[in-house]
């Protein structure tokens, strides 16, 4: 199984799009519980597989922060609640995976009510991000994401990324769909 | 709080959609910090982009996009409070063809800014009627004193 390690601070220069710095402090708030510096995580890809994994699904995933974000990042829990600190973060991981490992992977945001859509409009794809310090949870929410990115206004076939920062072991489950062509060929 | 350098070769309307994203996501982040003056500001700023942005993707006859940025402006006016201006935006999002669960989640959000407005009216009406009493009051006042 092959293994990347990238630093969690790649993703603000990779997502000029999107303001990414606090995601990257509460992604290594996350991480610092369980590790020290790099956090591994196992990711599964479903449905595609990135170029650089030569058709493998499977990958795991180091990632490293500096000094200055993990002291940034112990402040964070005096301020934030734990649910937007794991949001946060699973952005940040997803971030880092599209910056890294999909060739037009550039993220851009936009609001519908009180939450955040994310696009990949080079790819022209909808996309889906979730997490959980919760193990048990994590394939039930993968579902529902489905569900939700396949539901997108724009009728783009999407990523779902889903991220489980567990003490136990870290996991990322990562998968492509496409909308189902109807008969009369539309999508 | 500074932002990367766009590549010069981008569109004008790229641009403008990756600053309204930027914006987006700086208020977000804004308001994880607490920072909540900046935050209305940011959100005020992402806002008439995301005007921008969907009036020139209806330009570019690319109408479901516009309509989807139409509505991410309207979520920032209606954090705002200008609740008027928002169900603006989100009655010509449903002009586009977007798909029936989406147009039921605009439906409803334009349900609950009106909401919001028939509150902020019936304010401002008491307001108007305290101030129009007033003078009568102190007329009043001035007459048995």
């Amino acid at each position: 199984m092959r293994t990347f390690e990238w630093a969690i601070e790649d993703i603000v220069a990779a997502h000029p799009n999107l303001y990414l710095e606090h995601c990257a402090v509460m992604a290594v708030a996350l991480m610092s519980q369980q590790s020290a510096s790099p956090c591994e995580f196992a990711v599964e890809c479903e449905g595609f597989s990135p170029p650089a994994l030569n058709g493998e699904t499977t990958f795991r995933l180091q990632v490293s922060w500096s000094e200055q974000t993990a002291l940034k990042a112990q402040r964070v829990w005096q301020t934030e609640q734990p649910k937007s600190i794991v949001e946060r973060a699973s952005v940040a991981l997803t971030a880092l995976l599209f910056a890294k490992l999909i060739s037009d992977g550039q993220m851009r945001v936009t609001r519908e009510g009180d939450h955040a859509d994310y696009w990949l409009p080079q790819a022209r794809c909808a996309l889906e991000v979730s997490g959980t310090e919760n193990p048990r949870v994590l394939r039930r929410r993968h579902r529902e994401k489905i569900a939700q990115v396949l539901s997108n206004p724009l009728g783009w076939n999407g990523y779902v990324v889903v991220s489980c920062f567990s003490a136990r072991k870290g996991v990322i489950l990562w998968s492509y769909h496409e909308q189902e062509v109807k008969e009369n060929g539309s999508s | 709080m500074g932002r990367p350098k766009v590549k010069p070769s981008e569109s004008a309307l790229d641009k403008m959609l990756g600053e309204a994203s930027w914006l987006l996501s700086h208020a977000e982040a804004l308001a994880d910090y607490g920072r909540k003056e900046e935050v209305l500001g940011e959100l005020q700023r992402a806002a008439k982009c995301e005007e921008q942005v969907a009036c020139w993707l209806d330009a570019a006859k690319r109408e479901k996009e516009a309509g989807v940025h139409r509505v991410s402006a309207a979520s920032c006016y209606e954090q705002l409070g200008e609740y008027a201006r928002a169900v603006t935006l989100l009655r010509a999002a449903l002009s586009a063809p977007l798909p029936d669960d989406y147009q039921r989640g605009v439906e409803q959000q334009i349900t609950r800014c009106l909401a919001q407005a028939h509150k902020e009216l019936r304010r401002a009406s008491s307001r108007t009627r305290c101030k129009s009493v007033e003078p009568d009051l102190s007329g009043q006042a001035a007459a048995t004193s």
